[in-house]
């Protein structure tokens, strides 16, 4: 018999991932206001595309709107894959024997503490194609703004799948962890897309680009952007949330595999 | 100098093996290979200066921000803050020594940039004005010192400066003009931009790998010097004031 949303199992799971997000999120409330996050942290974010539409600027007729929409939609993986930092802190909280001890399933709360970083990540890119949009003349209309944000939010989803699978490969090396994340995005922008178109970085690290999240859903947004949404954007959509779910099946088997292991010899600490 | 030693052996030992700390000396080489890469698909040549020199000056103040502006909050969470600051040496001079070891093993991207330029895009970097580009790295490290120690100050001071500390990356990169120089940047930027050391070193950086002759090179390298003197001064007086205001109210290991 199939398990429906009725099944006890589904609603507990679903309580976890939720209580997860909630303390993931009073985690974050801790570091910013909305005055500090506005004033501060969108304000770095804008920054940050603006920096590179102005290198576009001076790299010749396109670039500066090729780079802006490039870098809007990395900002939105930027925030996944900080999902690698968040991941690790656990065991900075001494919480992480607590949940290995605990009878629900530690990975799950591990999925849901990170969730924070999605309405953030998606809030800073469309943030940034709308005021800065305009300014690189990028024509935006309702239908393509709602298309935008709805593959942002697949990117955001993807690109946290990615974060967590780095996150459990670093759950133990809490001072790694911001090194791989940045060492990860940057390949990213490498590899993805949003520099440079993916056949210029040569076949082998093209065809490692298309293995990661962003590649897929960056295409799909400059299709809806320029005005060519079709079959082949859903196909787009497709395969990024077909990478996205093999990355988060993949860091699922590593927590999974880690939590087992510490359970069964005690270590708790997902120190083996 | 025994002391500036000790603080230099200590600074470069906590750099080198707390492996958060190599995460800009990691993406360097990396965002040097997205500038080379963006050059090289645009074909323009003519913009490999800043090419080489954003990564750099990325790499470099990035590092004044994350490792040099955290000493004194480190040293707080570290439990040493207190035993510094009840030792005999002057607490500032250990501050300025350890920030200077940062900011030199910063420039260790220097390096990075060249070997990945030469590596990875067979490019060899140019270099007609050596001179000028010597005595401009050095003085943008010495303004680097200068803007790292009033951070630090600023972290102990406030708790607010912790917020920004992540925020202060790209908007003074962008005012810095580390790749597109100030002047693409509309006007009203201007006056705030030239308040940035950056902007001038980034500058007097480029024209040190162009052909044509430098101009005006003492005065802009005295324009970088005395901006990151003027911060340099303006952290050692903050640090002063708070080390006496936390010995006063005896609340080292509370504040």
């Amino acid at each position: 018999m199939s398990r429906t949303a009725d099944d006890p199992r589904t609603g507990r799971r679903t309580r976890v991932l939720g209580w997860a997000a909630r303390a993931g999120a009073a985690d974050y409330g801790t570091v910013f206001t909305w005055k500090t996050w506005l004033l501060g942290w969108f304000v770095r974010m804008l920054a940050q595309v603006l920096f590179f539409a102005t290198i576009g600027n001076l790299l010749g007729p396109g670039q500066a709107r090729y780079l802006l929409v490039g870098n809007a939609v990395a900002l939105v993986a930027l925030h996944g894959v900080f999902a690698t930092a968040s991941t690790t802190w656990e065991l900075q909280n001494g919480t992480l024997p607590l949940l290995v001890a605990s009878p629900s399933s530690p990975a799950l709360v591990l999925v849901g503490r990170s969730l924070f970083w999605l309405p953030d990540g998606v809030a800073c890119g469309l943030g940034a194609v709308l005021i800065l949009g305009p300014v690189a003349g990028l024509p935006l209309t309702a239908a393509s703004v709602a298309l935008l944000t709805v593959l942002l939010v697949l990117v955001a989803v993807t690109s946290y799948c990615l974060g967590l699978f780095l996150g459990s490969l670093v759950l133990t090396a809490v001072d790694l962890r911001n090194v791989v994340s940045n060492a990860a995005f940057t390949v990213m922008l490498i590899v993805c897309g949003p520099e440079v178109p993916s056949d210029a970085v040569g076949p082998v690290l093209a065809g490692f680009g298309h293995l990661l999240p962003l590649t897929h859903g960056l295409l799909a947004i400059r299709e809806v952007l320029a005005g060519e949404a079709g079959a082949h954007t859903a196909g787009l959509a497709g395969w990024e949330t077909l990478i996205g779910a093999c990355w988060l099946a993949a860091a699922l088997a590593v927590l999974g595999l880690r939590a087992r292991r510490s359970r069964r010899d005690g270590a708790a600490l997902f120190l083996t | 100098m025994s002391l500036l030693a000790a603080a230099g052996r200590f600074q470069g030992r906590l750099v080198l093996t707390h492996r958060d700390y190599l995460i800009d000396l990691v993406r360097t080489p990396l965002l040097a290979a997205v500038f080379l890469l963006l050059i090289r698909h645009n074909d323009r040549p003519d913009l490999l200066a800043n090419g080489l020199l954003a990564p750099v000056l990325m790499g470099v103040w990035s590092m004044a921000m994350l490792i040099s502006g955290e000493v004194v909050d480190n040293d707080r969470w570290l439990g040493t803050l207190e035993l510094q600051i009840a030792a005999p040496a002057d607490f500032a001079r250990v501050v300025l020594s350890r920030v200077w070891v940062t900011t030199a093993i910063s420039l260790l991207t220097v390096l990075e940039v060249a070997a990945v330029a030469i590596l990875g895009f067979g490019t060899v970097p140019d270099v007609p004005h050596p001179g000028v580009l010597a005595v401009g790295l050095l003085a943008t490290a010495v303004a680097t010192a200068g803007a790292a120690t009033l951070m630090a100050a600023l972290f102990v001071a406030t708790r607010t400066a912790r917020t920004f500390q992540n925020s202060l990356s790209y908007p003074v990169l962008l005012l810095g003009g580390v790749f597109a120089p100030l002047d693409r940047l509309p006007e009203w930027t201007h006056p705030i931009g030239r308040l940035v050391y950056l902007s001038w070193s980034s500058d007097l950086l480029r024209d040190a790998l162009a052909p044509a002759a430098v101009t005006s090179a003492p005065a802009r390298t005295g324009a970088i010097l005395g901006l990151g003197l003027l911060t340099g001064a303006g952290g050692r007086l903050l640090l002063g004031r708070v080390v006496r205001l936390v010995r006063e109210n005896g609340t080292v290991g509370l504040r």
